[in-house]
């Protein structure tokens, strides 16, 4: 019997490989399935961080759902984490705003001319009232920034709960889709119903 | 009794299936570390497209591509030291569709400034007919007709002559992007078209070329000096 032979034979070793088989396992589920993070900062307020004035080290703990991302699933109103395309080591929480196809027209830092989201781009904007750094800042933003989908509020016990997929006041009504031009110029302007 | 059929008899008829579970579990986990590997240390990947022609051929080259130079140990993306260089070929999530990805060289990194469209000359098409392909200039609308050798060329008559997409139009690369552009300019969809790139794009950086003859890839950009 060879050295290595024996070697994987004794019970401890064995235990171990047994054991070690698991962790690819595990970050292979981390990666592309569910993970934690926490939400620090105030750009997403009223729906992370909601009194951050009171308590500034307080960090919200939510589950990412990283397998629709993995299968390309975005949908407007989502919110989601993206790496900052200026900085590559910050993971930002913003929310979908507007697709490809869709007529946005931009808040303050940016031009008032409306913009025309690229293809495989996203418009993505913070929640909170005050200014962020968003999309108005930079521009649409390629859709392989994004790693995951926020999907639930796990840690203030009281504020658990799924996060909705609805758009801010001040996101609603400057949005314009493709489908909805399209059916408007159709039927007349009586779908309109916001 | 111990002809062969009877002995292959016995085989068959002693042979169980493996049991299901453990299976399932080893297959789970072998292509979970294969899968580990593969993003982190080194990937084989079969490039195709005319992008990178010089380089990498359109029918489909095996590079071995790793994410290993841009990594470093103290955080989860690059760092400012090891960021993409100039002449790095590397392969990055495309910007047009999430589900792709593209190989193309970085040309410029932040704080370059850099002309969107370098070519010059005759606008030339790629002709494919029948299978036979060729170079053919496209008419042009205006001929600098009646000239001579030695008459001069006014600026203006250059001015009119049709420019390319983004001739003579200069981007300053922003903060954390590089500017990717294709080896192969004249058949090519880069950041001519869809703008500089963020460097979290960056997937990894393409090492060598494996299987048409092996070879490194090593950078091509020639440094002038001022």
């Amino acid at each position: 019997m060879s050295k290595a032979g024996t070697f994987f034979r004794h019970k401890a070793v064995k235990d171990a490989v047994r054991v070690l088989a698991w962790v690819p396992v595990g970050i292979f589920f981390t990666r592309h399935v569910y993970s934690l993070a926490s939400v620090t900062g105030g750009s997403m307020q009223p729906t992370f961080n909601p009194n951050l004035n009171s308590s500034p080290l307080h960090h919200d703990v939510v589950l990412l759902e990283r397998w629709s991302v993995a299968i390309n699933r975005f949908r407007r109103g989502d919110v989601v984490t993206l790496w900052s395309p200026q900085n590559p080591e910050l993971l930002t929480t913003k929310r979908i705003v507007a697709l490809e196809g869709d007529l946005v027209n931009p808040l303050p830092p940016s031009p008032p001319t409306p913009i025309r989201i690229p293809p495989g781009h996203c418009w993505v904007e913070g929640d909170s009232k005050y200014q962020t750094r968003d999309s108005n800042t930079y521009g649409p933003i390629p859709l392989g920034l994004i790693t995951s989908r926020v999907a639930y509020i796990l840690w203030p016990w009281p504020r658990r709960g799924l996060v909705e997929n609805e758009l801010p006041t001040k996101s609603k009504g400057r949005v314009r889709t493709l489908g909805e031009t399209f059916l408007q110029s159709r039927f007349g302007a009586s779908l309109n119903n916001d | 009794m111990a002809s062969p059929y009877f002995r292959l008899r016995n085989v068959f008829s002693r042979y169980r299936p493996p049991p299901l579970l453990p299976t399932t579990i080893r297959t789970i986990q072998i292509l979970a570390t294969l899968h580990l590997v593969s993003t982190t240390l080194v990937e084989l990947r079969i490039c195709t497209g005319f992008s990178m022609l010089p380089t990498l051929s359109q029918h489909g080259d095996c590079v071995l591509v790793s994410p290993l130079p841009y990594w470093s140990p103290f955080s989860e993306k690059h760092t400012r030291s090891n960021r993409p260089k100039r002449g790095d070929v590397v392969v990055a999530t495309s910007p047009m569709d999430p589900s792709q990805t593209v190989c193309k060289r970085v040309v410029g990194i932040e704080g370059d400034l850099i002309e969107i469209e370098p070519r010059r000359g005759n606008q030339r098409k790629w002709i494919d007919n029948a299978g036979v392909g060729f170079m053919v200039d496209v008419p042009q609308d205006i001929e600098l007709e009646g000239h001579d050798e030695n008459s001069h060329i006014s600026h203006e008559e250059l001015m009119r002559k049709p420019k390319r997409n983004g001739e003579g139009q200069w981007v300053k690369v922003p903060k954390g992007h590089v500017w990717l552009v294709g080896d192969n300019l004249s058949n090519s969809t880069d950041s001519r078209k869809y703008g500089p790139v963020p460097i979290a794009m960056v997937k990894g950086k393409v090492l060598a070329r494996i299987y048409p003859n092996p070879a490194w890839i090593e950078n091509n950009l020639r440094q002038i000096d001022e």
